[in-house]
């Protein structure tokens, strides 16, 4: 056993407090062995909060079992509503884009939805503006559930869905940066319309974009519901029912289907859900890149 | 009831070339609809008014804006109303809180906002709530919908509005021991002046342009 000078104990009048850092594991047991209560408050973290999916875990534990959780989630908030007051409204949007670094497009068209009602001039939109608009968005939305799908593969231990997911969110990002000169927080939506038209010839390249990525979301979806050790990872688990859902305002239609069907949600098919909205996205930018406005 | 807003971020006399300086803006004050409201409003607000008694009592104002309905409920019938509108108007969802800071309305500064949202009918309409600076309480709707319990802590922390009956009303964003409540109008935007290479660049609220 090695001997760590920070792991410790010390009594407080809440009880014994351990510190733990993590090679001293052998020692705690030893340690708590002795306690004769059961009931031991653990905290986990606080990790950084931008490292992917970590947090601060107050944990209540009875034996093995997690009696009670608190919550941690960070210090994120960048007070981005109060630098918009000190600004108009176009320049707002360069914040509104940094509100979600996986769908920038979606928050800049929610916030100049939101201003172009305001000022009444909602019917001024260009239709070719708000289909640039529509078109972004599905893109937006495959290269954010390639994040989703590639993330939450690779937490399971699959390393392969990664790359793949990964590499189409490559081509995604390629053609926004062709569109708007930047791959992310791009401020292309803006009051009144977009800040810039499509650039020649993007049209077909969306086209073949479209193509690619098809072929590619066949094979990406057969690397994960084909896979049994993915699969039996995700079976039966976090299984929602509507009333929760609905109750915790957990939005997707899917549930709503899936209830209609007599299902219950569990975590594949929500995975599956990701898979056919990349799908459906991709229904929708052919038929905008089909039609001859986009020229 | 109008109330006109002169300037854009408070400048004046400072040279303001950018023109926003002059601006001079009328704000609308609501009152409340005249019937018929349009669309599903109607629908909705006989729908409440029969399942609900007092209706006429609880709901003060009821405002048609732009496509949106929104009912203005008096807050020590708030929780009745919410459950009435769950129950029976079938608006399962309520898709958070938002905090208002209206500085100028002397009694009802703070503002709490509801958007509800029915995925039985398809329909979404709004609920506001206006309480004083000076008793900042609000009774919590979480036994009602449950998702509303950190929205609830969010909006407590940026606005300082008390939601009584809230399972663990505390901070969620900002730090425990944090003065102040970030959103408020009133509360600055901050910000250092940087200097580099002997050159200052104000703070952001300090700029002559922002201020």
């Amino acid at each position: 056993m090695t001997f760590d000078p920070y792991a410790s104990s010390r009594e407080t009048t809440e009880g014994t407090v351990f510190s733990v850092t993590g090679g001293d594991w052998d020692s705690l047991v030893t340690e708590i062995g002795e306690a004769k209560e059961e009931r031991i408050i653990v905290n986990m973290g606080p990790q950084h909060p931008s490292t992917h999916g970590v947090l601060r875990l107050v944990l209540e534990l009875e034996g093995e079992t997690v009696t009670e959780v608190r919550t941690g989630i960070g210090y994120l908030h960048t007070g981005i509503e109060k630098n918009m007051e000190f600004r108009n409204w176009t320049q707002a949007v360069t914040f509104a884009t940094r509100m979600d670094y996986l769908s920038p497009i979606f928050n800049e068209t929610a916030y100049c939805l939101a201003v172009e009602k305001l000022l009444g001039i909602t019917g001024d939109v260009t239709e070719r503006a708000s289909a640039i608009r529509v078109l972004m968005m599905e893109l937006n939305r495959i290269s954010s559930h390639m994040v989703a799908l590639g993330t939450g593969a690779l937490e399971l231990g699959a390393m392969g869905p990664m790359f793949f997911a990964f590499r189409e969110r490559e081509m995604v990002l390629d053609a926004f940066e062709a569109i708007t000169g930047l791959r992310m927080n791009m401020a292309y939506v803006r009051p009144g319309g977009v800040a810039q038209d499509l650039p020649a010839g993007m049209t077909s390249q969306l086209r073949e974009l479209v193509k690619t990525l098809r072929k590619n979301f066949k094979d990406n979806a057969a690397l994960l519901i084909g896979n049994s050790i993915w699969m039996k990872r995700t079976e039966g688990i976090v299984i929602w029912i509507l009333p929760d859902v609905q109750r915790l305002a957990l939005l997707d239609q899917f549930f709503v289907l899936l209830d209609y069907l007599g299902i219950c949600a569990r975590c594949n098919h929500i995975v599956v859900t990701k898979i056919m909205n990349s799908m459906s996205s991709l229904l929708i930018l052919q038929m905008y890149t089909d039609v001859s406005w986009c020229e | 009831m109008t109330h006109d807003q002169s300037g854009m971020f408070g400048a004046s006399g400072t040279g303001d070339t950018s023109g926003y300086g002059g601006l001079v803006r009328t704000q609308a004050s609501f009152g409340s609809a005249e019937r018929p409201y349009g669309s599903y409003f109607d629908q909705v607000a006989d729908d409440l008014e029969r399942a609900y008694p007092d209706f006429s009592d609880a709901i003060t104002r009821v405002v048609v804006d732009r496509g949106e309905l929104t009912l203005h409920v008096k807050k020590e019938r708030l929780v009745e109303v919410a459950f009435i509108l769950r129950d029976k108007l079938k608006f399962e969802m309520c898709m958070g809180v938002s905090g208002v800071h209206y500085p100028d309305r002397t009694g009802q500064e703070l503002v709490a906002l509801y958007p509800l949202l029915s995925l039985t009918k398809n329909q979404r309409i709004r609920l506001e709530v206006a309480t004083s600076d000076l008793d900042p309480h609000i009774p919590s709707v979480v036994e009602v919908w449950a998702g509303n319990n950190w929205h609830e802590r969010e909006t407590f922390d940026m606005f300082g509005i008390i939601f009584d009956g809230h399972p663990g009303l505390t901070r969620i964003l900002m730090p425990d021991d944090w003065d102040g409540h970030p959103q408020r109008k009133d509360y600055p935007l901050g910000g250092i002046a940087v200097e580099y290479k002997g050159a200052t660049t104000p703070a952001p609220s300090e700029r002559r342009s922002y201020r």
